[in-house]
């Protein structure tokens, strides 16, 4: 069954391993600008909202290549950008309402986050429970399940409470 | 206008040959996309200099140090392969200042250095690949290094260096920011005067881009008080040493960093792999895995180290009615003020397990109280409220001052006070009452400040006292020229010893080993801390273990703390160290090397004129003995504590006066180092005499 990156901000502390080891497997080398996942922080030093390209199913990066370059792969549910076909031309990243294409000065070309081909590096490294890898008919279990949990002493149904 | 060679001005990617500086800059931004950021245009007459973006070819290391001048408003990079032997981080750091900065310099002279030595594994995902060194000669004039997390040593590796070297004094207040290759140097006039977390959001917010790491100092370096710190983020603090108070001298308000680069290593895969299984060793060990969030764990630990295990000491080393405390709860208010003010986690880069709390307090602001700012501002001023602790320690950051001298000249005027020798005039009005939160804040802010009484201790707590009079030095509790921490040191012999002997400053550096004293097997009866014998082979074990992780850039809490007994230690970063670079790193040369850089942070103390006479604790603290608690009548012997500390010195192959050796210098392979330091020593001698 399809698999979905879930992102869970709240937990997010900030510590950029998923950025780092992105970059390391795609790039071959450290660096954050390289990374398919950006933890974006605003104003505040801390924290952070990890950010990575979402797989839209109806994506407008899809409709805005002029080269049909990125097109959608079903057995992983992802978006997948086909380097002989693309013109570099950033539209897409341009398009993207997230900002989660960015481009790579170096190669020059477009990156952007593959799944690492089902089983996504940034999720092993995540030991604070920010990222998971879920199926995608139960991307709210972990958060149903804990906002439970919170609420159970106080809920009158709940089996500590009589 | 500069007239710069071709060379400077042609663009490395496409050969394009600009007109000026400017030119380049901005075709590099518009061609190649190098400068995503809101560029900020250096002023018409550029003081930048562009250097050559070089191939990057080696693994692990980026290859490169940068060498910022202030007095000349130039920056040059030289090749990091002739500083390999010495690692890198603090070793790299050691290296320079012995090279770099003599005798004939005191500590606030343009040519002392600062340097900032991230470790070879800074900024890769290395668990805990975040520790930096700040390396300077302190304001005590010794070496001293002060080790900082978060992400300003992976942000100047991602710039491309390996180590930064400050030296030389802006004519004006300024902050250099050094983007990539291009390294500012900016008029700080307008935040100056400002506090550390208001002129790390003034230059980001300058610059334009959040994401520029922040080295600042606050009002306390500015005056240049001897123990002011650099604060390189929210949490974390190049503390001890007034190293604030270096940067103050050179007018430097702050150093901004942020990178485009990347760190190569050479086997990716399988340092991918063993660093992942690290992360997991590291986060299923049994204290980061409590779902006990950090800090509250931390408190609970405090309470019972001090009252069952009596591990700080109370007041300035005074007696306390041991029989009054309930272990459990001596600190009040730890779940009521997290419940109110905690607004945030926060985490160091690269870090599987650091869960901080940053909170809002009501009266200091953002902040965050940590590590032995905690227990500092609880036993050692006799106070049992946190949100004193965190307000105090809130304060302490935004002036950029170290909690730890600070608290402990607060200790040292209750003393007093209590003793009767000062009484409320000499504080301003303010009665220096045990706990009092009046006397705890005023003092804070006096300090900080530099106004009224807190001008006393500009610097230093032995200059203080000697301004006080009135037999007032013989409270004053230091180790040459700088505060000592909060440890009873009468019952623990090796921290006594540590305390003495340690190149940086006394307290803070190697008495976290207690905790692994189990793993210590040969000297397995070494291990009680009333012991005197064998302390020394112990405590020069623990050594070169946290120079090994600050050669590494690793994180000495997680890994020699915790993790040492459980099999951790620093064994799995050698090995990270050696699939990252690809050299034969191991235990034996990693040690050698760690040898290499102790022997030349104590030579270059003994060039600023350290002997034996020096490596002594306070008097008062061989004459009395414990006055309660759990180490109750435990005391320390002069002549016994001078065998730890001559056998420290054979270990280390130090002479009996604590100068190394000729032989030492040749066995580690480092004759060149000794014929400087022997030629330099001389000279001092001579121009002595």
């Amino acid at each position: 069954m399809t698999k979905v990156l879930v992102i869970d901000s709240e937990k997010c502390v900030g510590c950029r391993t998923c950025e780092l080891v992105c970059s390391g497997k795609h790039e071959g080398e450290f660096n954050p600008r390289l990374s398919r996942i950006k933890v974006v922080r605003g104003e505040n030093e801390w924290g952070g909202f990890p950010m990575t390209c979402l797989q839209c199913e109806s994506a407008w990066c899809v409709a805005a290549c002029p080269a049909k370059a990125i097109s959608r792969d079903e057995t992983l549910g992802r978006l997948i950008i086909d380097y002989d076909k693309c013109i570099g031309c950033r539209l897409c990243a341009m398009y993207c309402p997230f900002g989660n294409i960015s481009f790579d000065s170096v190669k020059k070309r477009v990156i952007k986050c593959d799944l690492c081909n089902g089983d996504p590096e940034c999720v092993k490294v995540c030991f604070y429970g920010a990222l998971e890898y879920r199926d995608i008919r139960e991307i709210g279990a972990t958060k149903q399940k804990e906002y439970m949990e919170k609420i159970a002493g106080t809920n009158r149904w709940s089996p500590q409470k009589k | 206008m500069v007239n710069r060679s071709i060379e400077e001005l042609t663009c490395p990617e496409c050969g394009f040959v600009a007109r000026n500086a400017k030119g380049l800059r901005k075709h590099l931004q518009l061609e190649h996309d190098m400068y995503q950021e809101k560029l900020h245009l250096p002023p018409e007459k550029p003081d930048c200099l562009i250097t050559k973006l070089e191939e990057n070819v080696m693994s692990g290391w980026s290859g490169k140090i940068l060498r910022v001048d202030l007095s000349k408003k130039v920056s040059t990079t030289e090749p990091t392969a002739p500083y390999i032997p010495f690692v890198g981080g603090r070793g790299i750091n050691v290296k320079i200042m012995f090279d770099e900065v003599g005798p004939e310099v005191a500590p606030f002279d343009p040519e002392n250095r600062i340097i900032f030595g991230p470790g070879v594994l800074t900024g890769t995902p290395a668990p805990t690949g975040s520790r930096m060194k700040i390396t300077t000669m302190c304001a005590n004039g010794l070496i001293g290094s002060g080790g900082v997390g978060e992400a300003l040593g992976a942000e100047i590796r991602f710039a491309g260096y390996d180590n930064i070297i400050v030296q030389g004094k802006l004519d004006k207040p300024g902050y250099i920011y050094i983007n990539d290759d291009v390294v500012e140097f900016r008029d700080a006039s307008h935040i100056w005067g400002k506090e550390t977390g208001e002129t790390r959001k003034a230059i980001k917010d300058e610059i334009g881009d959040q994401g520029v790491q922040v080295a600042s100092i606050g009002q306390a370096g500015e005056n240049m008080v001897s123990f002011a710190c650099i604060k390189t983020g929210v949490f974390t603090t190049a503390g001890r040493g007034g190293m604030g108070a270096i940067m103050g001298s050179k007018n430097l308000k702050a150093v901004a960093v942020r990178g485009g680069q990347g760190i190569k290593v050479n086997n990716m895969e399988e340092f991918l792999k063993i660093s992942l299984d690290i992360r997991t060793k590291v986060t299923d060990f049994p204290d980061f895995k409590a779902p006990i969030e950090y800090l509250e764990r931390r408190v609970r630990e405090m309470n019972v180290r001090a009252t069952k295990e009596g591990v700080p000491a109370w007041g300035n080393w005074e007696d306390f009615d041991w029989d009054s405390v309930d272990p459990d709860n001596f600190v009040r208010g730890v779940h009521e003020y997290y419940r109110e003010n905690q607004i945030a986690r926060i985490g160091c880069f690269s870090c599987p397990v650091s869960r901080y709390r940053v909170c809002d307090d009501p009266e200091a602001g953002i902040g965050m109280a940590l590590c032995n700012s905690l227990p500092m501002f609880a036993w050692r001023v006799w106070n049992r409220d946190f949100p004193v602790i965190e307000t105090a320690c809130h304060f302490c950051a935004s002036y950029g001052l170290d909690t730890i001298s600070t608290a402990n000249i607060i200790s040292f005027l209750m003393e007093l006070y209590h003793r009767g020798i000062i009484t409320a005039k000499d504080t301003d009005g303010i009665p220096m009452k045990r706990g009092d939160k009046e006397a705890i804040l005023t003092a804070v802010h006096k300090i900080g400040k530099q106004e009224g009484f807190g001008k006393l201790f500009r610097d230093g707590i032995l200059a203080g006292a000697k301004k006080i009079g009135r037999g007032a030095e013989e409270y004053a509790m230091q180790v040459k020229g700088m505060e000592i921490g909060l440890r009873e040191i009468r019952g623990r012999k090796g921290t006594a010893l540590a305390t003495a002997v340690s190149p940086r400053l006394s307290e803070g550096e190697y008495p976290l080993f207690e905790q692994n004293w189990n793993v210590h097997k040969p000297h397995a009866e070494a291990v009680d801390p009333a012991v005197y014998e064998k302390k020394g082979r112990i405590i020069l074990d623990s050594v070169r273990k946290y120079i090994v992780l600050d050669m590494i850039g690793m994180c000495r809490n997680i890994f020699l703390r915790a993790f040492e007994a459980a099999g951790g230690g620093v064994i799995l970063p050698v090995k990270l160290l050696a699939l990252a670079t690809g050299e034969d790193y191991n235990l034996d040369n990693m040690f050698a090397a760690a040898d290499k850089v102790h022997l030349l942070e104590r030579a270059f103390d003994v060039m600023h004129g350290v002997r034996k006479k020096d490596d002594t604790l306070p008097k008062r603290l061989f004459e009395s003995a414990v006055p309660g608690g759990p180490l109750k009548g435990a005391r320390l012997d002069k002549k016994k504590f001078d065998e730890m500390l001559v056998e420290y010195y054979e270990m280390a192959g130090w002479d009996e006066d604590g100068v190394p050796k000729e032989e030492t210098f040749k066995k580690l392979g480092l004759e060149a180092e000794w014929k400087s330091f022997n030629k330099r020593l001389k000279k001092k001698g001579a121009a002595n005499d």
